[in-house]
Protein backbone atom coordinates (compact mmCIF):
# COMPACT_ATOMS: atom_id res chain seq x y z
CA UNK A 1 0.00 0.00 0.00
CA UNK A 2 2.51 2.42 1.12
CA UNK A 3 4.79 2.32 -2.31
CA UNK A 4 1.67 2.48 -4.25
CA UNK A 5 0.21 5.85 -2.14
CA UNK A 6 3.87 7.22 -3.05
CA UNK A 7 3.82 6.80 -6.87
CA UNK A 8 0.25 8.80 -7.03
CA UNK A 9 1.70 11.24 -5.01
CA UNK A 10 4.20 12.43 -7.50
CA UNK A 11 2.05 12.04 -10.44
CA UNK A 12 -0.40 14.47 -8.64
CA UNK A 13 2.53 16.68 -8.21
CA UNK A 14 4.07 16.65 -11.47
CA UNK A 15 0.19 17.84 -12.83
CA UNK A 16 -0.09 20.10 -10.36
CA UNK A 17 3.77 21.77 -12.00
CA UNK A 18 2.33 21.76 -15.37
CA UNK A 19 -0.79 23.53 -14.62
CA UNK A 20 1.52 26.13 -12.54
CA UNK A 21 3.84 26.18 -15.93
CA UNK A 22 1.21 27.26 -18.48
CA UNK A 23 0.90 31.09 -18.44
CA UNK A 24 -2.54 32.82 -19.15
CA UNK A 25 -1.52 34.72 -22.20
CA UNK A 26 -0.30 32.47 -24.98
CA UNK A 27 -0.04 34.67 -27.61
CA UNK A 28 -2.32 36.53 -30.68
CA UNK A 29 -3.41 34.69 -34.18
CA UNK A 30 -4.51 36.52 -37.19
CA UNK A 31 -6.23 34.99 -39.85
CA UNK A 32 -8.02 35.16 -43.10
CA UNK A 33 -11.18 32.86 -44.17
CA UNK A 34 -10.01 32.13 -47.88
CA UNK A 35 -12.51 29.30 -48.47
CA UNK A 36 -15.37 32.34 -49.51
CA UNK A 37 -12.93 34.05 -51.49
CA UNK A 38 -11.83 31.42 -53.34
CA UNK A 39 -15.72 30.07 -54.27
CA UNK A 40 -16.19 33.51 -55.54
CA UNK A 41 -13.80 33.47 -57.61
CA UNK A 42 -14.15 29.94 -58.99
CA UNK A 43 -17.70 31.48 -60.32
CA UNK A 44 -20.27 31.99 -57.32
CA UNK A 45 -22.22 35.42 -57.62
CA UNK A 46 -21.63 35.29 -53.65
CA UNK A 47 -18.51 36.52 -52.01
CA UNK A 48 -17.50 36.48 -48.24
CA UNK A 49 -15.05 36.56 -46.46
CA UNK A 50 -13.32 37.53 -42.97
CA UNK A 51 -10.50 38.50 -41.19
CA UNK A 52 -10.10 37.13 -37.44
CA UNK A 53 -8.25 37.56 -34.26
CA UNK A 54 -7.95 35.07 -31.70
CA UNK A 55 -6.10 35.46 -28.16
CA UNK A 56 -5.10 32.10 -26.42
CA UNK A 57 -6.00 31.84 -22.79
CA UNK A 58 -4.10 29.48 -21.07
CA UNK A 59 -3.80 27.23 -24.41
CA UNK A 60 -7.35 26.04 -23.41
CA UNK A 61 -9.59 29.02 -24.21
CA UNK A 62 -9.90 31.48 -27.27
CA UNK A 63 -11.73 34.47 -27.44
CA UNK A 64 -12.22 35.91 -31.07
CA UNK A 65 -13.72 38.66 -33.10
CA UNK A 66 -14.06 38.53 -36.76
CA UNK A 67 -14.74 41.00 -39.15
CA UNK A 68 -16.08 40.38 -42.42
CA UNK A 69 -17.85 41.52 -45.77
CA UNK A 70 -20.80 39.71 -47.45
CA UNK A 71 -21.73 40.73 -51.12
CA UNK A 72 -23.89 39.46 -53.55
CA UNK A 73 -25.17 40.31 -57.02
CA UNK A 74 -27.55 37.81 -58.52
CA UNK A 75 -29.90 37.53 -61.41
CA UNK A 76 -31.97 33.98 -60.86
CA UNK A 77 -32.92 32.01 -64.26
CA UNK A 78 -35.44 30.82 -63.22
CA UNK A 79 -37.41 33.55 -61.52
CA UNK A 80 -35.75 36.37 -63.57
CA UNK A 81 -35.67 37.93 -59.97
CA UNK A 82 -32.59 40.62 -59.42
CA UNK A 83 -31.09 40.71 -55.66
CA UNK A 84 -28.28 43.04 -54.47
CA UNK A 85 -26.21 43.56 -51.17
CA UNK A 86 -22.83 43.89 -50.14
CA UNK A 87 -22.15 44.70 -46.15
CA UNK A 88 -20.04 44.24 -42.95
CA UNK A 89 -20.69 41.72 -40.80
CA UNK A 90 -19.23 40.99 -37.32
CA UNK A 91 -18.84 38.20 -35.25
CA UNK A 92 -17.47 37.57 -31.45
CA UNK A 93 -17.19 34.83 -29.43
CA UNK A 94 -14.64 32.00 -28.27
CA UNK A 95 -13.56 28.27 -28.65
CA UNK A 96 -12.14 26.05 -26.54
CA UNK A 97 -8.54 23.77 -27.10
CA UNK A 98 -10.02 19.82 -26.44
CA UNK A 99 -6.09 19.54 -26.84
CA UNK A 100 -5.31 21.96 -24.43
CA UNK A 101 -2.76 19.49 -22.03
CA UNK A 102 -0.71 18.31 -25.32
CA UNK A 103 0.83 21.20 -26.34
CA UNK A 104 3.61 19.17 -28.08
CA UNK A 105 1.27 18.15 -31.44
CA UNK A 106 1.48 20.29 -33.93
CA UNK A 107 -2.35 21.20 -34.13
CA UNK A 108 -5.24 20.84 -32.17
CA UNK A 109 -9.54 19.69 -32.62
CA UNK A 110 -11.56 22.89 -31.44
CA UNK A 111 -15.53 23.78 -30.45
CA UNK A 112 -16.71 27.07 -30.38
CA UNK A 113 -19.41 29.91 -30.05
CA UNK A 114 -20.40 32.62 -32.43
CA UNK A 115 -22.38 35.63 -31.79
CA UNK A 116 -23.24 37.39 -35.43
CA UNK A 117 -24.81 40.41 -36.57
CA UNK A 118 -25.19 42.88 -39.27
CA UNK A 119 -26.93 45.84 -40.89
CA UNK A 120 -27.40 46.09 -44.33
CA UNK A 121 -29.38 47.51 -47.25
CA UNK A 122 -30.52 45.38 -50.33
CA UNK A 123 -31.95 45.80 -53.42
CA UNK A 124 -34.98 43.52 -55.07
CA UNK A 125 -36.00 43.52 -59.07
CA UNK A 126 -38.46 41.31 -60.48
CA UNK A 127 -40.40 40.98 -63.58
CA UNK A 128 -43.98 43.16 -63.09
CA UNK A 129 -46.43 40.64 -61.90
CA UNK A 130 -49.56 40.22 -64.17
CA UNK A 131 -52.97 39.14 -62.04
CA UNK A 132 -53.28 35.59 -63.40
CA UNK A 133 -57.19 35.67 -62.75
CA UNK A 134 -59.61 38.39 -63.81
CA UNK A 135 -58.52 38.19 -67.77
CA UNK A 136 -54.62 39.08 -66.94
CA UNK A 137 -54.89 42.52 -67.61
CA UNK A 138 -53.80 44.24 -63.98
CA UNK A 139 -50.04 44.55 -63.51
CA UNK A 140 -48.00 45.28 -60.62
CA UNK A 141 -44.26 46.76 -60.91
CA UNK A 142 -42.05 45.37 -58.38
CA UNK A 143 -39.23 46.79 -57.50
CA UNK A 144 -37.82 47.88 -53.94
CA UNK A 145 -34.01 49.33 -53.40
CA UNK A 146 -32.79 50.91 -50.61
CA UNK A 147 -34.34 48.30 -47.67
CA UNK A 148 -32.45 48.64 -44.49
CA UNK A 149 -32.31 45.38 -42.31
CA UNK A 150 -30.41 44.13 -39.44
CA UNK A 151 -29.91 40.35 -38.70
CA UNK A 152 -28.55 38.48 -36.01
CA UNK A 153 -27.48 34.79 -35.82
CA UNK A 154 -25.17 32.02 -33.51
CA UNK A 155 -22.91 29.99 -34.69
CA UNK A 156 -21.45 26.74 -33.27
CA UNK A 157 -18.18 25.87 -34.50
CA UNK A 158 -16.39 22.84 -34.83
CA UNK A 159 -12.98 22.33 -36.47
CA UNK A 160 -9.04 21.81 -35.92
CA UNK A 161 -5.85 23.98 -36.75
CA UNK A 162 -2.68 22.79 -37.55
CA UNK A 163 0.71 24.51 -37.93
CA UNK A 164 1.80 24.97 -41.50
CA UNK A 165 5.14 26.58 -41.31
CA UNK A 166 7.08 28.30 -38.14
CA UNK A 167 4.20 30.75 -36.83
CA UNK A 168 1.93 29.77 -39.67
CA UNK A 169 -1.45 27.85 -39.39
CA UNK A 170 -4.43 26.10 -41.24
CA UNK A 171 -7.39 25.63 -39.94
CA UNK A 172 -10.43 24.09 -41.12
CA UNK A 173 -14.31 24.59 -39.38
CA UNK A 174 -17.55 23.56 -40.30
CA UNK A 175 -20.04 25.98 -38.89
CA UNK A 176 -23.82 25.06 -37.93
CA UNK A 177 -25.66 28.61 -37.49
CA UNK A 178 -29.22 29.38 -36.21
CA UNK A 179 -31.18 32.58 -36.80
CA UNK A 180 -32.17 34.59 -34.34
CA UNK A 181 -33.65 37.94 -36.04
CA UNK A 182 -33.91 39.47 -38.82
CA UNK A 183 -36.05 42.73 -39.89
CA UNK A 184 -39.04 41.71 -42.09
CA UNK A 185 -40.12 44.47 -44.06
CA UNK A 186 -44.10 44.56 -45.58
CA UNK A 187 -43.13 43.52 -49.01
CA UNK A 188 -39.66 41.49 -49.00
CA UNK A 189 -37.45 39.91 -47.08
CA UNK A 190 -33.70 39.29 -47.35
CA UNK A 191 -32.80 36.34 -49.37
CA UNK A 192 -28.98 37.02 -48.62
CA UNK A 193 -27.46 37.70 -45.70
CA UNK A 194 -24.13 38.93 -45.56
CA UNK A 195 -22.14 36.88 -42.78
CA UNK A 196 -24.83 34.08 -42.52
CA UNK A 197 -25.57 33.15 -46.05
CA UNK A 198 -28.99 32.24 -47.62
CA UNK A 199 -31.42 33.46 -45.23
CA UNK A 200 -33.30 29.85 -43.37
CA UNK A 201 -33.73 29.22 -40.10
CA UNK A 202 -30.47 27.23 -39.53
CA UNK A 203 -27.76 26.90 -42.17
CA UNK A 204 -24.36 24.96 -42.58
CA UNK A 205 -21.22 26.29 -43.94
CA UNK A 206 -17.67 24.90 -44.10
CA UNK A 207 -14.38 27.46 -43.70
CA UNK A 208 -11.03 27.44 -44.20
CA UNK A 209 -8.43 29.97 -43.01
CA UNK A 210 -5.02 30.96 -43.07
CA UNK A 211 -3.50 31.85 -40.28
CA UNK A 212 -0.33 33.55 -38.12
CA UNK A 213 0.80 33.65 -34.41
CA UNK A 214 1.89 36.81 -33.69
CA UNK A 215 4.91 36.85 -32.32
CA UNK A 216 4.16 38.46 -29.20
CA UNK B 1 -3.11 13.80 -34.61
CA UNK B 2 -2.55 12.07 -38.12
CA UNK B 3 -6.16 10.82 -37.79
CA UNK B 4 -7.51 14.87 -38.03
CA UNK B 5 -8.30 15.21 -41.27
CA UNK B 6 -10.04 12.53 -41.68
CA UNK B 7 -12.41 13.14 -38.72
CA UNK B 8 -12.60 16.61 -40.38
CA UNK B 9 -13.81 14.94 -43.78
CA UNK B 10 -16.23 13.18 -42.44
CA UNK B 11 -17.72 16.54 -40.37
CA UNK B 12 -17.26 18.29 -43.35
CA UNK B 13 -19.36 15.27 -45.55
CA UNK B 14 -21.76 15.26 -42.65
CA UNK B 15 -22.79 19.26 -43.08
CA UNK B 16 -22.77 19.24 -46.79
CA UNK B 17 -25.09 15.94 -46.60
CA UNK B 18 -27.57 18.01 -44.18
CA UNK B 19 -27.45 21.23 -45.92
CA UNK B 20 -28.18 19.73 -49.07
CA UNK B 21 -31.42 17.99 -47.57
CA UNK B 22 -32.51 21.40 -46.45
CA UNK B 23 -33.81 21.72 -50.27
CA UNK B 24 -35.34 25.45 -50.86
CA UNK B 25 -37.74 26.69 -48.50
CA UNK B 26 -40.29 28.09 -50.87
CA UNK B 27 -44.49 28.01 -49.33
CA UNK B 28 -46.23 25.31 -50.92
CA UNK B 29 -48.66 27.51 -52.18
CA UNK B 30 -47.64 30.65 -54.72
CA UNK B 31 -51.20 32.08 -54.77
CA UNK B 32 -52.75 33.88 -52.04
CA UNK B 33 -56.81 32.80 -51.95
CA UNK B 34 -59.31 34.13 -49.53
CA UNK B 35 -61.35 31.47 -47.63
CA UNK B 36 -64.97 31.62 -46.79
CA UNK B 37 -66.70 29.51 -44.69
CA UNK B 38 -70.62 29.40 -44.63
CA UNK B 39 -72.53 28.90 -41.40
CA UNK B 40 -75.70 29.58 -39.75
CA UNK B 41 -77.04 31.76 -36.98
CA UNK B 42 -75.48 29.53 -34.97
CA UNK B 43 -71.98 29.46 -36.49
CA UNK B 44 -72.48 25.68 -37.45
CA UNK B 45 -71.51 24.77 -41.14
CA UNK B 46 -73.69 25.32 -43.69
CA UNK B 47 -74.12 24.11 -47.59
CA UNK B 48 -76.54 25.15 -50.27
CA UNK B 49 -78.64 22.39 -51.56
CA UNK B 50 -78.05 23.02 -54.95
CA UNK B 51 -74.94 23.12 -57.65
CA UNK B 52 -73.40 26.12 -56.47
CA UNK B 53 -70.77 28.90 -58.64
CA UNK B 54 -68.64 31.76 -57.78
CA UNK B 55 -68.31 34.34 -60.09
CA UNK B 56 -65.32 37.24 -59.62
CA UNK B 57 -65.47 40.51 -60.38
CA UNK B 58 -63.48 43.75 -60.96
CA UNK B 59 -63.60 46.51 -62.76
CA UNK B 60 -60.36 48.04 -64.56
CA UNK B 61 -59.66 50.04 -67.39
CA UNK B 62 -59.25 48.34 -70.35
CA UNK B 63 -57.44 49.03 -73.48
CA UNK B 64 -59.25 48.34 -76.75
CA UNK B 65 -58.53 48.50 -80.28
CA UNK B 66 -60.88 49.78 -82.76
CA UNK B 67 -60.32 49.38 -86.76
CA UNK B 68 -61.44 52.87 -88.47
CA UNK B 69 -63.64 52.83 -91.73
CA UNK B 70 -60.15 53.76 -93.42
CA UNK B 71 -58.61 50.22 -92.27
CA UNK B 72 -56.64 52.72 -89.49
CA UNK B 73 -56.21 50.93 -85.89
CA UNK B 74 -56.88 53.28 -82.98
CA UNK B 75 -56.00 52.78 -79.48
CA UNK B 76 -58.86 53.33 -77.25
CA UNK B 77 -59.19 53.30 -73.52
CA UNK B 78 -62.51 52.08 -71.86
CA UNK B 79 -62.78 53.10 -68.22
CA UNK B 80 -64.10 51.19 -65.35
CA UNK B 81 -64.77 47.78 -67.51
CA UNK B 82 -66.35 44.95 -65.55
CA UNK B 83 -64.12 41.71 -65.78
CA UNK B 84 -65.68 38.27 -64.39
CA UNK B 85 -63.80 35.06 -64.22
CA UNK B 86 -65.75 32.13 -63.03
CA UNK B 87 -63.47 30.40 -60.04
CA UNK B 88 -66.16 27.97 -58.92
CA UNK B 89 -68.31 25.74 -61.39
CA UNK B 90 -71.60 24.34 -59.81
CA UNK B 91 -69.90 22.86 -57.38
CA UNK B 92 -71.92 20.41 -54.73
CA UNK B 93 -72.08 20.48 -50.90
CA UNK B 94 -69.71 23.64 -50.65
CA UNK B 95 -69.72 25.05 -47.04
CA UNK B 96 -66.34 26.33 -47.96
CA UNK B 97 -64.99 27.85 -50.64
CA UNK B 98 -61.36 29.61 -51.54
CA UNK B 99 -61.05 32.55 -54.28
CA UNK B 100 -58.30 34.64 -55.61
CA UNK B 101 -58.73 38.28 -55.37
CA UNK B 102 -57.75 40.77 -57.76
CA UNK B 103 -54.94 43.07 -58.13
CA UNK B 104 -57.19 45.66 -58.14
CA UNK B 105 -58.32 47.41 -54.68
CA UNK B 106 -62.05 45.85 -54.92
CA UNK B 107 -63.39 42.22 -55.86
CA UNK B 108 -66.39 41.08 -55.89
CA UNK B 109 -68.08 38.06 -56.12
CA UNK B 110 -71.36 36.57 -57.32
CA UNK B 111 -72.70 33.34 -55.60
CA UNK B 112 -74.94 31.78 -57.80
CA UNK B 113 -77.30 28.94 -56.70
CA UNK B 114 -77.56 26.94 -59.57
CA UNK B 115 -79.22 30.01 -61.74
CA UNK B 116 -82.05 30.07 -58.85
CA UNK B 117 -80.52 32.83 -56.57
CA UNK B 118 -77.46 34.87 -55.84
CA UNK B 119 -75.67 36.42 -53.51
CA UNK B 120 -72.96 39.30 -53.95
CA UNK B 121 -70.07 40.14 -51.49
CA UNK B 122 -67.77 42.45 -52.15
CA UNK B 123 -64.25 43.26 -50.52
CA UNK B 124 -62.16 46.34 -50.56
CA UNK B 125 -58.50 45.43 -50.13
CA UNK B 126 -54.79 46.38 -50.33
CA UNK B 127 -52.36 44.43 -52.51
CA UNK B 128 -49.41 43.54 -50.80
CA UNK B 129 -46.51 42.32 -53.70
CA UNK B 130 -44.76 39.98 -51.61
CA UNK B 131 -40.85 38.93 -51.75
CA UNK B 132 -38.76 35.85 -50.23
CA UNK B 133 -36.26 34.62 -51.86
CA UNK B 134 -34.68 34.41 -55.71
CA UNK B 135 -35.93 31.13 -55.73
CA UNK B 136 -39.81 31.57 -54.86
CA UNK B 137 -40.86 34.01 -57.66
CA UNK B 138 -43.07 36.84 -55.98
CA UNK B 139 -46.29 36.50 -54.71
CA UNK B 140 -49.37 39.26 -54.29
CA UNK B 141 -50.54 38.94 -50.95
CA UNK B 142 -53.63 41.15 -49.72
CA UNK B 143 -54.99 42.65 -47.04
CA UNK B 144 -58.67 42.95 -46.56
CA UNK B 145 -60.17 46.46 -45.00
CA UNK B 146 -63.67 46.29 -45.88
CA UNK B 147 -66.72 44.15 -46.57
CA UNK B 148 -70.45 44.36 -47.44
CA UNK B 149 -72.65 41.94 -49.24
CA UNK B 150 -76.34 41.44 -50.37
CA UNK B 151 -79.33 41.24 -48.53
CA UNK B 152 -79.90 37.17 -48.67
CA UNK B 153 -76.60 37.05 -46.74
CA UNK B 154 -76.96 38.12 -42.68
CA UNK B 155 -73.72 39.24 -41.87
CA UNK B 156 -69.77 38.71 -43.14
CA UNK B 157 -67.50 38.57 -40.60
CA UNK B 158 -64.07 39.15 -41.06
CA UNK B 159 -61.85 36.50 -38.76
CA UNK B 160 -58.20 37.06 -40.48
CA UNK B 161 -58.00 40.11 -42.78
CA UNK B 162 -54.22 38.87 -44.12
CA UNK B 163 -55.00 36.76 -47.37
CA UNK B 164 -51.50 35.22 -47.93
CA UNK B 165 -50.69 31.57 -49.11
CA UNK B 166 -50.90 30.34 -45.53
CA UNK B 167 -54.35 28.56 -45.56
CA UNK B 168 -56.81 30.07 -43.35
CA UNK B 169 -60.17 31.22 -42.82
CA UNK B 170 -60.36 34.68 -43.95
CA UNK B 171 -64.46 35.52 -43.78
CA UNK B 172 -67.27 33.58 -41.82
CA UNK B 173 -70.43 34.36 -44.06
CA UNK B 174 -73.74 33.64 -41.75
CA UNK B 175 -77.10 32.97 -42.89
CA UNK B 176 -80.22 32.77 -41.36
CA UNK B 177 -81.55 29.13 -41.84
CA UNK B 178 -84.44 27.81 -40.74
CA UNK B 179 -83.95 24.93 -37.74
CA UNK B 180 -85.94 22.51 -39.33
CA UNK B 181 -83.45 22.89 -42.59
Amino acid sequence: MCPMYAFAQIKKDKKKENTEKVKLYQGTTIGVEVAGLANHFLGSDILSSEVMLQANLLNRFLPIVEVGYGKVNTLSDATDIHYKTSAPFFKIGADYNFFYDKPHLPGYLFGGLRFGFTSFVYDVDAPTMTDPNYGGIIQVPFSYHGVNTTAKWLEIVGGMKVKIYKGFCMGWSVKYKKRLSYTKHENTEPWYIPGYGENAATGFSVSYHLMYNLPF
Amino acid sequence: MKKLPVIFILISLVATFLHSCEGESCPPNAMAYAKFTMVNQHGTAVAPTVPTSVIGQTTIDVIVYDTLENGDIIEKIVEDSVINDTLINKESNMSTFKVPLSYSDQTSFIINYNGEQQDYITIKHRNIPYFMSVDCGTMMFHEATEVTHSYGIDSIVIVNPNIDNYEKENFRIYFTVADNQ
